[in-house]
């Protein structure tokens, strides 16, 4: 499914977006879902390290090339500078958090394979 | 008001690459449901720099978009539009920024600014509007050291001289009585303050620009309020003060009249005050002509508190000085011409305080200053012919107790001895010389003899019983003067000499403080009785007396509550030193025993006596 933005508003005056990194939502972490298997699980991680490799390469990283005082100069320069320089920062906090949710899954894969293979000896031979 | 500038078709490729950047950001697909709160980050990081499309499109179609209206014709002869012009030549598009804030480039602004002002004619650059801007802009561009260097170092010192002397040419008319745009001289004077701000933060950073060839440059009064704003080491502070408040010269007419217009020294003198080590500083350098202090200025609240630093003892250590040293310049000054005249006597309470800092160096036995004994004396009669620094000597007084420890030497207790008794003989003797004129003055004078009293008492009883602190006994000695303490007092002194074996009956404080609300006679006569006992007691116990060769301590005679003119003081001294004479004839004294007892006596001095006896009498 595709990421639904909000809507751009043209308002000049609107509060300068706070890009901070939020930790919010991280007890979601690796919850498994009630079909996940260690197979699953792993798919889901390499998933969210692809993307996180996509955001490492963003070209938005590269937009800072085209800014600064050969193009423009003045306040709004200015406040576009610092607002791409905190996005590209969320950016790398985005990338960084996927990173960790992605290894979440895996060592949750790691343990459904081990409560399994535990289970299989404690049913084993009699 | 904001500026932008730009190249059109770098605006274009910057627009383009934020499309392309956020159209990879919106193609992700991010549907785990481990990336939820990843997912709302992008989404907001989407929103923050797609915002900027819209903005980017109108400047760069340069229409009146998005609030980016297209700038108009500049006027050379605008400071507001210097800034601007700036960028203008550099083959950049301009539009206006509805941000504001100048053209966001702090060294790129400071320098257009400096260009124009240093360039251009000062006489049309500098309407109440165009001063406003330039305050405003100043305020940001001279916070920052990029800024700063921008501005001050390309207008240098020849371009800041120049506008601050036009400036302060201004400001002078201004600040006549019959001007009155008063706006306009808040606005230039706020204007003087920021450059003055400016060029000591930059000399700070590094810079070069010289402060004191600027300020000696310009109208004294419009470097004092570039002074006044800058941030200096207190030595610098008070070296450039120095020099702009010697330049203008004095301000108060003879008879201390207040002039009607504003002097340098009302503007700094409460600046140089706030600074402990400045203050000493500025006294330092006037000390050759301490007009550059007391007729200075109509602040005399800052010119006290200049003083008072400037004779700390601590303070004057620490800018390497000898404490006191400044004091006996000081008091020469004071003592010739009248510069105290039309002082309110509420203004140089600072004297008693100064007195009090340093009391033996104001009696004429002894000092450590180079200053005669007449000198000294005349300098303490000085500070206590003025009411409100007698109070200040009085009130002062018990820090004394907290200066003088306990001493057990006898040369050196003797030596002690000697200097409170020349200090309470020097103020008795500016009571007898009238210049403690009026009875409730002369009160107050009392009280401090009283209290200075009470000090050689606690000396000597400290140096008798050494588990006892000095100021505590002082203190205890000294709350007899205070009538409701006074029976207390007598019964702890009276309980303190039976519990310590002393012959005699204990003295009666309670009677002493009674007497001395009547006449000092009587309360000097009792306090120096208690003082001789106590010091024969203190000679015994080190052996420095035969007591089988000495006749009975003389006493004073009974307190006489109808002060009917019976002489106990005059009397009590004459048998005194007849008692000191006569020991001494039989051999009583040895190993400084007679020297201890005789400056003890001395508290009670013939003259002292002489006058108590007969020509003051207290209502």
């Amino acid at each position: 499914m595709s990421i639904a933005l909000p809507q751009v508003t043209s308002d000049l005056a609107r509060p300068r977006s706070d890009c901070r990194t939020d930790s919010g939502g991280a007890h979601l972490r690796g919850v498994p879902t009630p079909t996940d298997t260690p197979e699953r699980l792993r798919q889901r991680a390499t998933a969210l390290r692809r993307t996180a490799s996509i955001l490492d390469t963003s070209p938005l990283r590269q937009t800072r090339l085209y800014s600064g005082a050969d193009t423009w100069i003045g306040p709004s320069a200015n406040r576009f500078d610092e607002e791409l320089r905190r996005s590209v920062s969320e950016l790398d906090g985005v990338s960084h958090d996927l990173n960790s949710a992605a290894r979440q899954l895996e060592l949750r894969a790691v343990a459904l394979e081990s409560a399994a293979r535990a289970a299989s000896l404690a049913g084993g031979p009699r | 008001m904001g500026y932008l500038a730009f190249h059109r078709d770098r605006i274009d490729s910057l627009r383009m690459q934020l499309i392309r950047s956020l159209d990879e950001v919106t193609g992700l697909r991010l549907d785990d449901p481990a990336a939820i709160e990843e997912k709302r980050r992008l989404g907001r990081i989407d929103s923050t720099m797609r915002y900027w499309l819209a903005p980017l499109q109108g400047i760069s179609a340069c229409v009146a978009m998005e609030g980016y209206e297209p700038v108009g014709r500049l006027d050379p002869n605008d400071l507001t539009t210097a800034p601007a012009q700036r960028l203008d030549t550099d083959g950049y598009r301009l539009v206006h920024d509805p941000l504001g804030g100048g053209i966001g480039d702090p060294y790129l602004e400071a320098q257009a600014i400096a260009l124009t002002l240093g360039d251009g004619n000062l006489d049309k650059l500098l309407s109440e509007a165009e001063l406003n801007w330039l305050n405003d802009r100043l305020t940001e561009i001279l916070a920052s050291p990029v800024g700063r260097w921008g501005f001050i170092d390309t207008l240098g010192a020849d371009g800041l001289t120049q506008l601050c002397r036009k400036l302060g040419q201004e400001a002078a008319q201004e600040q006549s009585p019959y001007a009155t745009d008063r706006e306009r001289l808040g606005a230039i004077l706020t204007t003087l303050g920021l450059l003055g701000a400016g060029l000591a933060d930059r000399h700070h950073d590094g810079g070069s620009t010289s402060q004191d060839e600027v300020l000696a440059a310009i109208d004294p009064m419009a470097a004092a309020y570039m002074l006044a704003a800058m941030d200096l080491p207190s030595d610098d502070l008070a070296r450039l003060a120095h020099d702009v408040i010697s330049r203008a010269g004095v301000v108060t007419a003879p008879g201390g009249r207040i002039p009607n217009r504003i002097h340098p020294g009302d503007i700094l003198f409460p600046h140089i005050a706030a600074d402990p080590l400045a203050s000493v500083a500025y006294v330092q350098l006037s000390i050759g002509n301490l007009d550059a202090l007391f007729k200075a200025s109509v602040a005399r609240d800052a010119v006290g508190q200049i003083i008072l630093h400037a004779t700390d003892p601590d303070l004057v250590k620490a800018a390497g000085l000898r404490p006191g040293s400044l004091i006996p310049s000081m008091f020469e000054y004071l003592g010739t011409g009248k510069p105290l005249d039309g002082w309110a006597d509420s203004d140089v309470a600072w004297l008693g305080d100064v007195v009090i800092r340093y009391p033996f160096n104001f009696t004429g036995d002894y000092n450590h200053w180079d200053w005669t004994d007449a000198q000294a004396s005349t300098a303490l009669a000085l500070a206590a012919s003025h009411d409100a620094a007698l109070e200040r000597m009085r009130a002062g007084a018990g820090a004394m107790f907290d200066v003088v420890g306990a001493e057990s030497d006898i040369a050196r207790l003797t030596t002690l001895l000697h200097d409170i008794a020349g200090f309470q003989i020097d103020l008795l003797d500016a009571i007898r010389d009238g210049v403690i004129g009026d009875a409730k003055a002369a009160q107050k004078g009392w009280d401090l003899a009283w209290l200075v009293a009470g000090l050689a008492i606690g000396v000597v009883a400290g140096a008798l019983l050494p588990e006892l602190e000095v100021g505590a006994i002082a203190g205890l000695v000294v709350e007899g003067s205070v009538g409701a303490g006074a029976g207390a007092a007598t019964t702890a002194v009276q309980t303190w000499w039976r519990e310590h074996h002393l012959p005699g009956t204990p003295p009666d404080i309670a009677a002493a403080a009674r007497g001395a609300s009547e006449t000092m006679d009587d309360t000097i006569t009792a306090q120096t009785g208690l003082l001789m006992r106590l010091t024969l007691e203190l000679a015994k116990s080190k052996g420095l007396v035969d007591p089988q060769k000495l006749d009975p301590l003389p006493v004073p005679m009974p307190l006489d509550p109808q002060h009917s003119g019976n002489c106990s003081g005059k009397k009590y001294a004459e048998q005194v030193y007849d008692w000191l004479a006569q020991g001494r004839s039989n051999g009583a004294f040895k190993d400084g025993g007679y020297a201890l007892l005789a400056t003890a006596a001395s508290l009670q001095s013939e003259s002292a006596a002489h006058l108590l006896c007969h020509d003051i009498v207290l209502g």
